[in-house]
């Protein structure tokens, strides 16, 4: 915990400087006087730069509560769920929300242990599509339906 | 007034004007239920359909889905971390760990009862107070404004009770990406780096389903893949009316808050959840339970933002000035009518008036017994194995950032806070504060500008607004209590260190 904090406050420190900066750069116009679009994020940042350096200070001061992470394992295990989900966006432009959530749900279920296979294909295909129904034809809300083939299963879907 | 209040009672039972009440109030409460959707979403889907109704059964529709949405938002905000609107993020901070705990028939019992008491309340007011209501809200300038959102602010060191300086750091990276996208008062783009889509800025909604709700899911599947995994038996039992009691302060200061906000234009029921959370912890003798799981912490949040229902039509009504998204609809219902609201609408149409009015309290009495019967087929759903249910709340948190702005950049967007906010839980940087920076910086960033102007860059001036001044030293007063509480444990643990060491030494 404390290399993971003084980890954290050593790239925000940085990162808030660089944005300072940045900040700094924006111009004000004549008729806002000295109250233009840098001032806002200059005085968050000063305060960040500060609360940086006292988290720094106390962290380095304080001794480890050994309090850590579960190491690679956890984030492995991070990495599945998050992997499925990066899947699950760059999929639903093209597959459209319909199928890549049948699909995501199915995989996601299998993956995270569980093995009930009429219950992982029943919610895998009705949650989606009651999902899509409900906010395609009820509340006229537009979902991605995706291209070609898929935009075509997802039209004969959400024709009911 | 009783003689009008009848006159409407009567109005609103027919049935007709009954089950437009009833259905409205089940279409809110479903649209203020799931994430990305919210009331001004179905209130502007359902203003066409108003045309062709009487003027009393479009305007009850309105305001019926208006006061269910706002309870709507904290049953998945309970249940899986998912607040409906901004109003209920707050409502997560102690609804999830009661749910944690299995007391979420407990939690969302508060919810329903503390939402219905302070909707009651507020259309009492309302009914009572109107015009006065009006004249004192218009007192409220960009200073007083700036002023209220400082001392919302200042409980970011209050909520990250392990680390008062991450509790900062959160809230301060919150209010950064508010400041992302073109400023509203210059126009240029500020930290965009070139990237067009940036231009809007982040959409709060989806920043907030990420940090909350799917980092909760990477935690839990994190969890489930690694075998520590626990399932958390689900108790049924309702709250208690000896609990309801022994919270009664909590209750009316939050109302009090929730009639007072809800009154001023464009402050909203967010801003009132988190001030009167802020002062439930600023008046506990026991803030570090806060964020915990305790039932205060549901009741703050849930009655302020439903006690701004019934105030928020006062500068509409008797003023003809909306002071919200929320009832600029209602000013559209009303013109379309021919109805113009103002100081003459309690003279020229009476009955409509005080129809709403009965509409407004029916209302929240139903809220409450519809919740109340809901309860336990809702905790039901927390039965389900959570291996199931995990992909499922996902797919809601993905339609749900989605729905904001047809947008697939937010569910993007959506994630990747889901990454940020796991990684927060892990190294104990509170999600709660991180949120209040987010909602509540571009507000005080808007009207600490405007301030600026006003005064003409003297920052000094701020001096002669006493209101301003009466909400900024309150939030000093916030920021600096939790400073000197740590520092005192800290003397005293040093003085006991000190004196187990001498007595080391005299043995």
């Amino acid at each position: 915990m404390k290399k993971a904090d003084l980890t954290i406050s050593g790239i925000l420190f940085l990162a808030s400087i660089y944005l300072y900066y940045v900040a700094d750069c924006i111009p004000t116009p004549d008729q806002f006087r000295d109250v233009g679009a840098g001032i806002w994020p200059k005085i968050i940042l000063t305060c960040m730069i500060l609360a940086c350096i006292i988290l720094f200070i106390t962290t380095f001061r304080t001794k480890d509560d050994e309090k850590t992470l579960s190491g690679k394992e956890g984030m492995t295990h991070l990495l599945m769920p998050v992997s499925l989900c990066a899947f699950y966006v760059l999929a639903m432009k093209w597959v459209g929300f319909l199928v890549s959530s049948m699909i995501f749900s199915f995989v996601y279920m299998y993956f995270v242990g569980c093995r009930k296979k009429a219950a992982i294909v029943i919610i895998s295909l009705a949650v989606p599509f009651l999902v899509g129904l409900i906010f395609l034809k009820l509340m006229y809300i537009p979902i991605p339906k995706g291209v070609g083939i898929f935009k075509t299963i997802s039209e004969f879907f959400l024709t009911f | 007034m009783i003689e009008h209040l009848f006159i409407g009672f009567q109005t609103i039972i027919e049935p007709v004007n009954l089950l437009i009440l009833f259905v409205s109030l089940i279409m809110g409460l479903v649209f203020g239920t799931l994430p990305g959707l919210s009331g001004v979403m179905l209130c502007s889907l359902v203003l066409p359909f108003t045309y062709y109704m009487s003027p009393v059964q479009g305007l009850v529709m309105l305001v019926a889905i208006y006061t269910s949405s706002v309870y709507g938002g904290s049953i998945t905000a309970i249940l899986f971390r998912i607040p409906g609107a901004p109003e209920n993020a707050a409502t997560t901070f102690d609804g999830y760990p009661m749910t944690q705990k299995g007391k979420a028939a407990e939690a969302l019992g508060v919810a329903i009862l503390c939402s219905a008491i302070g909707g009651f309340l507020s259309v009492l007011i309302l009914i009572v107070a109107a015009p006065q209501i009006a004249k004192f809200a218009l007192v409220f300038g960009p200073p007083e404004f700036f002023g209220l959102c400082f001392f919302g602010l200042s409980i970011m060191t209050s909520l990250g009770t392990k680390s008062i300086v991450k509790g900062i750091i959160a809230g301060l990276v919150g209010m950064f990406i508010g400041t992302i996208g073109v400023t509203e008062m210059t126009g240029y783009p500020r930290y965009t780096f070139g990237l067009k889509s940036l231009y809007s800025g982040f959409a709060f909604i989806p920043i907030i389903i990420g940090v909350f709700a799917a980092s909760q899911v990477f935690s839990s599947t994190e969890k489930m893949l690694g075998d520590s995994f626990k399932t958390t038996k689900i108790a049924a039992k309702f709250i208690s009316f000896k609990e309801i009691i022994r919270i009664r302060w909590t209750i009316i200061r939050s109302a009090i808050i929730g009639f007072i906000i809800g009154a001023l234009p464009m402050a909203g029921a967010s801003l009132s959840a988190f001030i009167s959370y802020n002062e439930a912890v600023r008046w506990s003798k026991k803030p570090e339970l806060f964020g915990t799981g305790i039932i205060e912490g549901i009741a703050a949040p849930e009655t302020a933002n439903n006690a701004t229902t019934g105030t928020a039509m006062v500068t509409l009504l008797a003023l003809g000035i909306p002071g919200s998204v929320m009832t600029a609809i209602m000013l559209g219902a009303f013109q379309v009518h021919g109805i113009d609201p103002g100081p003459l609408l309690f003279i020229q149409h009476t009955d409509l008036v005080y129809t709403l009015f009965v509409a407004m309290l029916l209302g929240n009495i139903f809220i409450f017994v519809i919740g109340k019967t809901q309860v336990k087929i809702i905790v039901k759903l927390l039965n389900i194995d959570y291996r199931l249910l995990s992909p499922i709340i996902l797919i809601f948190c993905a339609i749900g950032s989605f729905a904001i702005r047809n947008n697939i950049i937010d569910i993007t967007s959506m994630f990747f806070f889901g990454v940020v906010g796991y990684f927060m839980r892990k190294f104990d940087y509170p999600i709660p504060a991180f949120v209040l920076g987010l909602i509540l910086g571009p507000i005080a960033e808007k009207n600490y500008l405007l301030s600026m102007r006003l005064f003409d860059s003297d920052l000094l001036l701020f001096g002669t607004k006493p209101i301003a001044m009466v909400f900024i030293v309150l939030g000093v007063i916030t920021l600096l209590m939790p400073i000197i509480r740590f520092y005192k444990q800290y003397r005293h643990v040093r003085k006991e260190q000190a004196a187990g060491k001498k007595e080391i030494g005299g043995n």
